[in-house]
């Protein structure tokens, strides 16, 4: 069945960036099954799926933050948890990575939720053309739009800093 | 982290150089500004700013737990999936039997009233006048085969009725009938359809052009007391039809007189 293979071959990717955009699983669970089944009343046959499923997401995960006022907060790393292929860290060093990890995330949670959200589809691979798409503006903005919310990211991590963009 | 910049001498916008290292560039705007990077530390710095803080966010993003969903959670999600693809698919099955049960009811219901005398005769009826529309005066030498699409059909609302074109052609002809019918029509004879028919209030414009070699042929019913041609701004030509006897005939040369004027020669059939 073709909505089957659909469904395992974006569904995980899908609700990864669900849970980064809302910052809750069981909304990440939900909004990704709804995504799914709006897949299949709506059979898009035109459209490239994978770009048509997380612009679904998209909206719905939208309009849900909006009606429910959800505070999002990015999940915390796991504890005891090293990057996958690095060496073990010493314990300050391993502090160290815990607390920037822990700023860039406060960081991320404070962007606009475009600006968020257009970080997180970049993240997953998707064209400016398609984030485009999905955010409602055009192709050229994008460049803008990520390099603003850089530039709002590293203003929140180094709001001292004498060298700003 | 620090993104630097030199504001005295602005160079690459930071659009310009996240489309560069997401390579969205074309290959062209891509050398260019790399050209541009090559000779410029100030807009490097802000490149290789821009570059780190882009890889800290995906070390970030990477660096998040995301809870993994339980078996059974997927399996539900994947279930609920796969009931409301069943259910559309059901829906549109059910749809397609109801046009189907709908369009065998009305051959059901034709082939009863086809079994009744009366209607079968009022069908059989309207069905010949609809075939055997009365077939249109054609000038000599002008085949059936020649006709082209442009046809116009309407029922004129006076007794006169005025046929304009927009201009004298370079040649062809109007061939102008009367005929005991109730509709007016106008058709393309020969050469190009390129010519418009529009239907007035009084009458007919033919929007042809100095160039046209085309032939048109009008018909006006029996309820068309006068007809009028106009050419571009030339004179008004006035045919009385009251009292002649149909069908009728009249050829009308558009093309240039022997004089080398544009005019109207008549010729009866």
């Amino acid at each position: 069945m073709v909505v089957q293979r659909l469904f395992e071959q974006h569904h995980e990717e899908l609700y990864r960036y669900l849970v980064r955009l809302t910052g809750d699983s069981d909304t990440a669970a939900d909004i990704a099954q709804e995504t799914f089944i709006r897949w299949v009343e709506n059979e898009p046959r035109d459209a490239q799926p994978r770009a048509w499923l997380f612009k679904v997401a998209t909206n719905l995960a939208r309009d849900g933050l909006r009606v429910q006022s959800r505070r999002l907060t990015l999940l915390e790393e796991s504890p005891g948890d090293a990057p996958l292929g690095d060496a073990p860290l010493l314990p300050d060093q391993d502090l160290e990575r815990r607390e920037n990890q822990r700023l860039m995330r406060d960081a991320l949670t404070a962007l606009p939720e475009r600006d968020r959200m257009i970080l997180l589809m970049r993240e997953e691979g998707f064209s400016h053309r398609e984030i485009a798409d999905a955010a409602g503006t055009t192709t050229k903005s994008v460049g803008t739009l990520l390099a603003r919310a850089l530039r709002a990211l590293t203003a929140q991590l180094a709001p001292d800093s004498e060298t700003l963009l | 982290m620090n993104i630097a910049v030199d504001t005295a001498h602005p160079h690459l916008n930071d659009a310009e150089l996240v489309r560069l290292l997401d390579s969205e560039l074309s290959d062209w705007e891509a050398i260019e500004l790399r050209k541009h990077l090559s000779a410029c530390a100030s807009c490097a710095g802000r490149r290789d700013s821009l570059y780190a803080a882009q890889e800290q966010v995906s070390a970030t993003l990477r660096g998040i737990e995301i809870p993994r969903l339980s078996p059974e959670r997927i399996a539900r999600s994947l279930a609920a999936v796969e009931r409301a693809a069943a259910a559309r698919l059901k829906q549109r099955f059910y749809a397609r039997s109801a046009a189907l049960r709908a369009a065998a009811g009305i051959v059901l219901l034709f082939a009863t009233a086809m079994a009744v005398t009366p209607v079968r005769a009022w069908i059989v009826e309207q069905w010949d006048s609809l075939v055997a529309a009365p077939a249109a005066e054609l000038p000599p030498g002008v085949a059936a085969g020649s006709l082209e699409p442009s046809v116009v059909s309407f029922v004129p609302s006076k007794e006169v009725f005025r046929i304009h074109l927009a201009h004298p052609q370079q040649s062809g002809g109007l061939v102008l009938a009367a005929r005991p019918v109730e509709r007016a029509a106008a058709e393309v004879l020969k050469g190009s359809s390129a010519e418009a028919f529009t239907v007035l209030p009084d009458g007919l414009l033919i929007a042809n052009s100095p160039a046209s070699t085309t032939g048109y042929l009008v018909t006006v019913p029996e309820s068309v007391e006068w007809v009028e041609l106009l050419i571009g701004d030339g004179p008004l030509l006035r045919i009385p039809m009251a009292e002649r006897e149909l069908p009728w005939v009249r050829h009308i040369n558009l093309g240039k007189t022997g004089e080398g004027e544009f005019g109207v020669e008549l010729r009866s059939r």
